[in-house]
């Protein structure tokens, strides 16, 4: 970075991507992240190119713009539309209270469901 | 913009995304909590029970998702002694109404398989044995 006339830093891509993993973590209804699918995903979210992939999350960090695909399993029980919207907000506040950053794009992949341990 | 066959949902946040998995895994435990349902699938050697375990399986159970709209295909193992039709009935309903609400696609069918009849629990019917 050649810039040097104002405080420059960047933040890397994977802990962008382990921040939203553990914000995503957080929300209740969520039981995990969808690890398998994501490298088998071909069609979709994750195949424009240039983006780091890791275990669920794939991060995209261009010019103050970031995107965020997450691949979550969640549990049985709740609307998953809704449960994806948390997610969007848990990952997006995270985020933000990290870094000043301008946008942040948060695409949410419910994946697969399970049912709780704990017997129905 | 996104090419995908699933349904996608962009909102000022980011889109959503929900996996045909996962309608498959919605639609197992709904049916599989109908009365007569003895399990989905002859593979799944558990009863409705092991549905209760860890990674809920979708087995018997397959999806196919078009933009808005999933079609379901349910294979069952029904009770000896229980009317087929009704329990047909009950299973479409049960998981039309359970995928709806829990995903927001459109169900348009959910066509039913009956793979096996049960005849170990067969409720107060006895067996006909020559």
């Amino acid at each position: 970075m050649s810039d040097t006339e104002e405080l420059k830093y960047e933040v890397s891509d994977s802990v962008l991507a382990n921040v939203a993993k553990i914000a995503a973590l957080d929300v209740p209804g969520i039981a995990g992240l969808s690890t398998t699918i994501v490298d088998s995903f071909v069609v979709g979210m994750s195949e424009r190119l240039g983006k780091k992939r890791m275990r669920g999350v794939a991060v995209k960090n261009e010019k103050g713009l970031i995107t965020i695909d997450i691949f979550l399993i969640a549990y049985y029980g709740d609307d998953l539309r809704i449960l994806a919207g948390s997610v969007q907000h848990a990952v997006k506040e995270a985020i933000q209270s990290m870094m000043d950053t301008a946008s942040i794009q948060v695409n949410v992949s419910i994946e697969d469901v399970i049912l709780k341990d704990s017997g129905q | 913009m996104v090419i995908s066959m699933d349904k996608e949902q962009m909102n000022t946040l980011g889109a959503i995304h929900i996996a045909g998995r996962a309608v498959s895994v919605i639609a197992a435990i709904a049916a599989a909590q109908v009365e007569g349902v003895v399990m989905l699938h002859s593979n799944l050697a558990d009863s409705v029970a092991a549905m209760l375990g860890k990674g809920a399986s979708a087995k018997g159970i397959s999806t196919s998702i078009n933009g808005d709209i999933a079609e379901i295909r349910v294979s069952l193992v029904v009770r000896y002694g229980s009317r087929i039709p009704d329990i047909a009935l009950r299973v479409q309903e049960a998981v039309k109404e359970n995928v709806e609400a829990m995903t927001g696609y459109n169900v348009r069918a959910v066509n039913i398989v009956i793979q096996s009849i049960d005849f170990n629990q067969a409720g107060g019917i006895a067996e006909t044995k020559r």
